[in-house]
């Protein structure tokens, strides 16, 4: 009795599973009878339900293909990475929000005055950078014209009158003799194209000191005739002022280099004749301008003109 | 169980799907291991036997999930919720295809009555196809009440989560489907033996 009072209408599918209609209690029964016309529907019911179980059974499982797997745990990849659209919408929302009218309620007064000044700050900024990275880039470029444009001038004209002074540093010619003393000479000369840079200032003096060097070489010269050295030796020494003038034409050069003093183009010419006479100082004193140049700008280095020029000879 | 030894097969639905919201791709995949075999047989019971279109929804479901795990309530028991949003799937895909249905009910008429074999085997297949003929004439919410606990065996209270109702209208559901799909399909009942009232 206690078990009936547990049945509801719906609990027949209990009874249903467990028990046919014969073995029905009789409170069972007629608890059934009251929701079941009778005996035939309660075991048409009855077989039903084990129909539907058996072919449960027997029924194949649907298989899925594998493909379908790593879609879908691709899919879950692909949402765990972080997404810039999530930002951006954040953005946006913050710029424009959904409801227009929310920009303008008192509580939510900062709100558009915020987004708006972000806003016009971001184009100001935007604007901003791209001048400057516009003007520097335009800025570089003229430098690089004003820089190159000097370099030309100091390099295009003292062809000419190098032919004039190397009959003054001629006296190099393998025969020469030079005494020992006639080192401090060339000492001299040394001290002569220290002020080989003074020259450059100013080109009186470069004639002054052409004629002690002209004056010492022939003393070199007078001296070979007395064949007082060998002309192993003499040709040593007859190099050795030379490679001394190349140093000290260098320093000089570096010295000019560091210095604020403009070389115009009278000075430069001399200059270029003087350190002619030799073919190195040249090659020296081109080599410093063409690193001096390439220390200002890199671009000069590719200079069509500056490389026909060195390749010329310069 | 620390979290450097995930057991997820062990692991309770609920834990697998906490482990899910927080990315864990493991557990994700242990979900899908566990129930997309159900699910699809579920879909494929609801959605006229179509396996092609099951096989949709059921990546459908799972993509769903992948992209909005948080949508899951943490509070109700997985199994129903996940079968309530599949449930929901197919009351959509009834909605659209209505007639599309009714078309096939009627193409799928075919044998309808089936001579009575007393006493021996019935033809499954015809069966099958009988008793899929009678639930696509039901109510949606009868006939995926009836999957669910006579297909799926799920207990009365998971089948009431997951509908959102009370015990009781499942009970109510089930017992009166029964009793409908018996008297349209009794000549399937090789002992019917028609005695009346007792």
């Amino acid at each position: 009795m206690e078990r009936r009072e547990h049945y509801d209408p719906e609990d027949i599918e209990n009874l249903l599973q467990e028990r046919s209609y014969d073995e029905l209690l009789e409170e069972e029964r007629a608890y059934v009878l009251r929701h079941i016309s009778g005996r035939a529907e309660y075991e048409a019911m009855r077989q039903l339900l084990g129909q539907v179980r058996e072919d449960d059974r027997r029924r194949e499982p649907i298989t899925v293909e594998p493909e379908i797997r790593d879609h879908i745990m691709a899919a879950f990849r692909a949402n765990q990475r972080p997404q810039w659209r999530v930002w951006l919408n954040s953005i946006g929302g913050l710029l424009w929000p959904k409801e227009l009218s929310a920009m303008w309620k008192e509580n939510r007064l900062l709100r558009p005055a915020l987004a708006f000044a972000s806003l016009a700050l971001l184009i100001v900024a935007g604007v901003w950078m791209i001048q400057t990275a516009t003007n520097n880039k335009e800025s570089a470029q003229v430098a690089e014209l004003k820089k190159e444009e000097p370099a030309k001038l100091k390099v295009a004209e003292p062809s000419v009158p190098a032919t004039e002074n190397q009959s003054v540093f001629e006296p190099a010619p393998p025969p020469t003799q030079q005494p020992a003393g006639s080192l401090k000479e060339v000492g001299t000369t040394a001290g002569a194209t220290r002020s080989f840079n003074e020259v450059e200032m100013d080109a009186a003096p470069v004639s002054g000191n052409a004629q002690l060097l002209e004056v010492a070489a022939d003393e070199s010269v007078a001296e070979k005739k007395d064949g007082n050295l060998d002309e192993r030796r003499e040709g040593e020494r007859a190099r050795a002022p030379i490679t001394t003038d190349v140093v000290t034409l260098q320093s000089a050069a570096g010295a000019t280099q560091s210095g604020t003093h403009v070389v115009t183009e009278e000075e430069l010419t001399m200059n270029t004749s003087v350190a002619n006479a030799t073919g190195k100082v040249t090659k020296a004193v081109l080599k410093e301008k063409a690193e001096r140049t390439a220390s200002v700008s890199t671009t000069l280095s590719a200079n069509p003109e500056l490389l026909a020029l060195i390749g010329a000879g310069w | 169980m620390g979290v450097f030894s995930k057991e997820y097969t062990t692991q309770s639905d609920e834990r697998l799907m906490e482990l899910v919201v927080r990315g864990d791709e493991r557990a994700f995949g242990a979900v899908y291991d566990r129930y997309h075999g159900r699910l699809l047989n579920y879909f494929h019971r609801m959605l006229w036997h179509d396996r092609e279109r099951s096989k949709d929804m059921l990546q459908d479901l799972f993509t769903k999930l992948a992209q909005r795990p948080t949508s899951y309530d943490p509070s109700r028991p997985f199994q129903t919720w996940i079968f309530s949003v599949a449930n929901n799937m197919c009351k959509n895909a009834y909605r659209h295809e209505v007639v599309v249905r009714a078309a096939a009910v009627e193409l799928r008429a075919g044998p309808d009555r089936v001579e009575a074999t007393n006493g021996i085997g019935v033809d499954h297949e015809l069966f099958r196809d009988r008793l899929q003929e009678e639930l696509e004439k039901l109510d949606p919410d009868h006939k995926a009440t009836f999957v669910m606990r006579h297909h799926e065996d799920m207990a009365i209270k998971e089948i009431a989560l997951a509908f959102g109702c009370s015990e009781g209208t499942v009970k109510s559901r089930l017992f009166y489907t029964l009793k409908k799909l018996a008297e349209r399909m009794k000549e399937f009942n090789p002992n019917a033996v028609y005695h009346g009232k007792a």
